[in-house]
């Protein structure tokens, strides 16, 4: 063994790094264990399964760090850790199982992730990468900076923030609670929703969907449009603001239609007026249309 | 073999109980002579701890930013300074919702107070970002910079409209949505920092 590689080996083991590979391991869980995620880089794919089990499939880089499985069936950790102090030298690329019914902590820094979930509850925390959340959540929670979010998602809630990502939500939502800063925020939702507020600064907004029969709807910006698709007999109290321009109305029948008391303000109440739509915009458009 | 390489992948089940006995005491042999190792255990042993504490159903509370302010509290205690903080941002958050609810005449004093905590506390976030400047990469630095000027932005022309139409409510409302926005930038650039470090 020559002295370089010998040198290479001693680095590597005084700081903690096995070299590594494939990782293919797996451990028992309870169908609603608690599961703690961490991995800073590469990808993430985790899948909801119906079996009692975590497992684990992919490849991490040796300079990726550490990767770890442990815990106890109720309570799991899975990570990926560099050395304290040490920036990730490459990536992992994790495809993970879960019990149906886990609540999924997920925390990166510019992985990729994908979750798909069959009933569990999930919590993304990251910085950059891009998220994407499938299936059936009890709830959903994505916080990232700059990533793009995905949701695709039927159940009681969920909730995104992002600064300059790109927000797309569908699926089947009780609540929805959206907000960016420059990214778009686009949300299309089979059924009707009992409350969903909807804000971004500088970016357009877009809902095509339903309100309950007291649902709230809200959505604020400051120099993006916002533009709402609905049905056209949806009874609600509606006040509109925009400070460049008169809403774009293609929904209301024009006679119902006011212009409010503040400056901007158009107001308008439909059928027994229980739902509400409040939409704000300083520099942008409003502008209402028949969901098709 | 009691080398480190070789208890480093026994760890994880040492901290679960999940090892025969033998196994126990070999690595029990080399914690008594490693401190790294009995502190990567120590750290094991907290986040199992903490994963055992979580609840059965995550359900967040109407902000995210309420159900998350209390854990970075909890962080606070290990990390940075951030209890008082999160104190002043919940009072911070307080004092606007009240303002939202109050009475009218009494919102532009209302307002002022709370414009002053607002500032208070984006100085203090944006001093803590950047302290931890190492800590953040440089493309997020970018975006975090690049959104904070949007929303500066957006604030100085609300608070201009603001001025010229005092008693306009949906004005005041954009413009503490603003403020709230930049708060929950900070904090988050904030966060990811330490998350990036």
């Amino acid at each position: 063994m020559s002295l370089r590689l010998l040198g290479l080996l001693l680095t590597a083991a005084a700081a903690g790094l096995p070299a590594q590979g494939a990782v293919n391991t797996g451990r028992a869980a309870g169908s609603d264990a608690a599961i703690r995620i961490w991995s800073l880089t590469g990808s993430l794919r985790i899948t909801a399964w119906t079996r009692d089990s975590v497992h684990v499939q992919g490849r991490v880089d040796p300079g990726a760090g550490r990767f770890g499985l442990g815990g106890t069936r109720e309570a799991l950790k899975l990570s990926v850790e560099p050395p304290v102090g040490r920036e990730p030298d490459g990536v992992a690329d994790l495809d993970i199982r879960v019990p149906a019914r886990a609540r999924l902590w997920i925390k990166s820094a510019a992985a990729d992730i994908e979750v798909t979930l069959q009933g569990g509850t999930v919590e993304v925390t990251s910085v950059g990468g891009r998220v994407r959340l499938a299936g059936q959540a009890a709830s959903a929670a994505v916080e990232t900076l700059d990533g793009n979010v995905e949701l695709a998602l039927e159940g009681p809630l969920a909730r995104v923030r992002t600064a300059s990502g790109t927000i797309v939500v569908r699926g089947v939502l009780q609540e929805l609670d959206a907000q960016t800063v420059s990214g778009p925020l686009l949300v299309g939702m089979e059924g009707s929703v009992h409350r969903v507020r909807l804000e971004t600064v500088a970016s357009e907004i877009a809902f095509k969907g339903d309100l309950d029969a007291d649902g709230h709807l809200e959505a604020a910006t400051h120099g993006g449009d916002i533009e709402l698709r609905l049905p056209p007999r949806l009874a609600a109290t509606w006040q509109l603001v925009s400070y460049v321009a008169a809403p774009v109305n293609e929904l209301l029948p024009a006679a119902l239609l006011r212009p409010g008391e503040r400056k901007g303000e158009w107001v308008a109440t439909t059928g027994d007026g229980r739902a509400t739509v409040q939409v704000r915009t300083f520099k942008g458009r409003v502008v209402l249309k028949v969901r098709g | 073999m009691n080398s480190h390489t070789d208890i480093l992948p026994l760890l994880d089940d040492y901290a679960d109980g999940a090892l025969d006995p033998a196994t126990v005491a070999r690595v029990d042999a080399h914690l008594a002579a490693c401190a790294a190792c009995r502190a990567e255990v120590a750290a094991l042993a907290a986040i199992l701890a903490e994963a055992r504490a979580l609840p059965r159903a995550i359900e967040p509370g109407r902000d995210l930013w309420s159900g998350i302010a209390p854990r970075l509290a909890a962080r606070s205690a290990r990390r940075l300074p951030w209890l008082q903080l999160a104190a002043a941002l919940a009072l911070f958050a307080g004092g606007f919702a009240a303002a939202r609810l109050g009475q009218r005449d009494e919102a532009p004093t209302r307002l002022a107070t709370l414009q002053a905590e607002y500032a208070a506390a984006s100085t203090e976030l944006s001093r803590r970002l950047a302290g931890e400047s190492t800590g953040l990469a440089p493309e997020t630095r970018r975006v975090v910079e690049r959104n904070l000027e949007i929303i500066d932005q957006a604030i100085r022309e609300a608070e201009a409209a603001l001025a010229g139409d005092p008693a306009n409510g949906a004005l005041e409302q954009m413009l503490v949505a603003r403020y709230e926005q930049r708060l929950e930038l900070l904090r988050r650039a904030t966060a990811a920092g330490r998350q990036e470090s």
